[in-house]
């Protein structure tokens, strides 16, 4: 049985992925309309709750086109790839712990020594989804948009693993269990971390190519970026993609520096095993479901960048302050030891 | 058992996808091959327990290196672009350094003296990353000094090369349109400076 | 397959070979590959296909493309990439010093200097970046 668990949770953990995806749409159009002071999406069902599922019957049943000028191999695989690397990244993502047959299981797929730097690198093998629809498109605002997006995502890569820096430094592993073990036993790490914290997020800001970071689609002048040639599932899958990322950062976000599975008090209450587990996993979700509130609340509060600026920011801000924190870090370490 | 099937068919695919690579008359679709290959080595690192090796197999070779040179293909070629020069008049001497080499590893590999190299899994230290940190600052620290002083030269000379004659290194309009060899030859250029 | 028990710093499962912990990610990999292709197929299968000459050809905005493609490129998207590479190598070597930093701080200040002579080169050959201008993006 026990060799089953890693399947058991990969199962658990694709569908809870897949259904976040519509469940994130209808929440990013309701948030988007209170914001702007509408009611948004409330025609489809009650409260507009089936509009994702119109969405996508709506996206399955229009044609399929592909144009006679573009590369068609490379323009049929560019989409499947942005949607490979959104799952494959959940494979060392931990989400909890369970007592079941008397054993503390790690809710995870793989058990690795290398935990973040998996999810860095897998992630990063998004930008070849953008350069191969934007090639492959052969339209010019699919290559200009896709060339600008592949430099944002490598230029703000840098200040990302930098960021984490900081936290590996503190924990003395790579493995995220391991560093929501240590915010356990002492603080979240957002207080150890705040300057690291506050980059991580800022990068995963852009590495999901959400606004202010958008400029891959800036649709003033872009049209729609790389995906501007593609129609139909294969339009809708780089949004599939897209909040796939956006999920994982926020669980990211949350697992190294928001206390991972911690809940304040709950281990004081005296609960059971599993009861007390169940709710650390269920804080987790809250979270994660916060952090993804705020990515819309972001998304209409702040006006894009200019391209100029997001590299500017990029290379002369971000890098040098994630530099500097990993130096902070560093000294502190030295003479508290 | 399953342990020797992952290996061999990550081996198989990988050699496979590195003759695709040179093989294939699309330059755009070999840098793709190039990267499944190098994949492909990051699973077969996996197949060693070699996790750290695999994961920066994946960051920096498929993330940046083979990025790099997708980048350049973009910027110089066209789609249509099917044809492109397989050999040039380097062709003998490249097959004669290629063949040295093959013998070279060959040899290295038949001369053995594996034995304090890991062959059971079981025998390697745990705390793999440790270990390897370890070992980067105490038996190879100059190693680790010379890398941080290596990338910088390589920065600083990259850096003297793209910048002497900012201006005229866009990439002009008519220049791409122009269908003679050039633009292969721009490409090649532009590959083997950062290769 | 011995389960992962060890709770967790410096409890490390000794007698699993690591690339068993792997065999659900190469599942995941062979799942993760079939979604999209699945979505692809049925993609395929479902839409109407009804082409026509507009339809195929470039999209521009409902006017009729003009020129190629392939319009002036600056080079700076090569230099960033470049930049980017170099980066990349120095940060993955600060990974294994980052996870011993802590163990080794405690007996002797050695790691903290080497550390700093590190991030020194690399700083270094940021600025000569920065002041050469390649970092600049106008």
């Amino acid at each position: 049985m026990e060799i089953f668990y890693p399947y058991i949770f990969m199962g658990i953990l694709l569908v809870t992925w897949l259904t976040s995806v519509p469940v994130m749409v209808l929440v990013e159009r309701k948030v988007s309309g209170w914001l702007q002071y509408r009611v948004g999406p409330t025609r489809v069902g009650p409260w507009g709750l089936l509009q994702p599922i119109a969405d996508a019957l709506k996206f399955l049943s229009k044609e399929d086109v592909v144009p006679h000028h573009v590369n068609k191999w490379l323009y049929i695989f560019a989409p499947a790839l942005m949607v490979f690397p959104a799952f494959f990244v959940i494979g060392v993502i931990p989400v909890g712990i369970l007592t079941l047959g008397g054993k503390e299981i790690l809710v995870q797929i793989g058990h690795t020594n290398i935990g973040i730097l998996y999810v860095l690198a897998v992630s990063s093998l998004v930008v070849y989804s953008i350069t191969f629809s934007a090639w492959a498109s052969n339209n010019k605002y699919s290559l200009l948009g896709g060339l600008r997006s592949a430099a944002q995502m490598m230029s703000y890569e840098l200040p990302m693993g930098l960021s984490i820096l900081g936290t590996i430094m503190l924990v003395g592993s790579l493995r995220l269990e391991d560093i929501v073990n240590f915010q356990m036993n002492s603080a979240w790490g957002i207080v150890w971390q705040p300057l690291g914290a506050l980059i991580f997020i800022v990068t995963a800001f852009a590495e999901t190519n959400r606004l202010p970071f958008d400029l891959a689609e800036a649709e003033a002048e872009l049209v729609g970026g790389y995906h501007t040639e593609y129609s139909s599932m294969k339009f809708a899958m780089f949004f599939l993609g897209e909040y796939c990322n956006m999920l994982t950062a926020s669980v990211m976000i949350t697992l190294l520096f928001l206390g991972g599975w911690n809940v304040p008090f709950v281990q004081g209450m005296n609960l059971e095993p599993l009861t007390q587990q169940v709710i650390q996993i269920a804080g987790l979700a809250l979270k994660v479901v916060f952090l993804m509130f705020f990515f819309v609340w972001v998304r209409w509060t702040l006006p894009r960048f200019r391209y100029d600026q997001l590299m500017n920011f990029g290379w002369k801000t971000l890098i040098p302050l994630a530099l500097a924190n990993v130096v902070i870090t560093a000294i502190v370490m030295a003479i508290v030891s | 058992m399953g342990h020797a099937v992952a290996f061999y068919v990550f081996g198989i695919l990988a050699v496979a996808l590195a003759l695709a690579t040179i093989l294939h008359k699309n330059i755009f679709k070999s840098a793709t091959f190039m990267a499944g290959m190098l994949f492909c080595l990051a699973a077969l690192f996996i197949t060693l327990d070699a996790e750290f090796l695999a994961v920066v197999q994946v960051l920096v070779y498929i993330g940046a290196i083979t990025m790099l040179i997708v980048f350049a293909i973009m910027l110089t070629t066209r789609i249509n672009d099917e044809t492109r020069q397989k050999f040039n008049s380097q062709l003998w001497i490249s097959s004669l350094a290629t063949l040295g080499f093959l013998s070279l590893i060959i040899s290295v590999v038949l001369r053995g003296g594996w034995g304090g190299v890991v062959t059971e899994s079981g025998s390697l230290p745990p705390d793999m990353l440790g270990a390897i940190g370890t070992a980067l600052l105490s038996d190879f620290i100059l190693a680790f000094d010379v890398v941080s002083i290596l990338l910088l030269v390589a920065l600083i000379g990259a850096l003297h090369i793209a910048k002497q004659d900012d201006r005229k290194l866009y990439v002009q309009e008519s220049f791409v349109d122009d269908e003679s060899s050039a633009v292969k030859n721009h490409v090649k250029e532009t590959e083997e400076m950062h290769v | 397959m011995v389960l992962y028990t060890g709770l967790f710093l410096n409890t490390i499962i000794e007698d699993t070979p690591i690339y068993e912990n792997y065999l659900p990610i190469l599942v995941l990999m062979i799942v993760a590959t079939l979604i999209p292709l699945a979505i692809l197929v049925i993609t395929n299968i479902l839409g109407p296909q009804k082409p026509s000459e507009r339809k195929l050809s470039v999209y521009e905005s409902g006017m009729p493309p003009v020129g190629d493609a392939h319009p002036k490129f600056s080079v700076k998207f090569y230099i960033i990439g470049m930049l980017f590479i170099l980066f990349d190598i120095e940060i993955v070597f600060m990974y294994p010093w980052a996870v011993i930093y802590k163990q080794w701080i405690s007996t002797s200040i050695f790691i903290l200097v080497e550390g700093l002579v590190f991030v020194g080169i690399l700083l270094v050959g940021y600025i000569y970046a920065w002041k050469k201008g390649a970092l600049d993006w106008e």
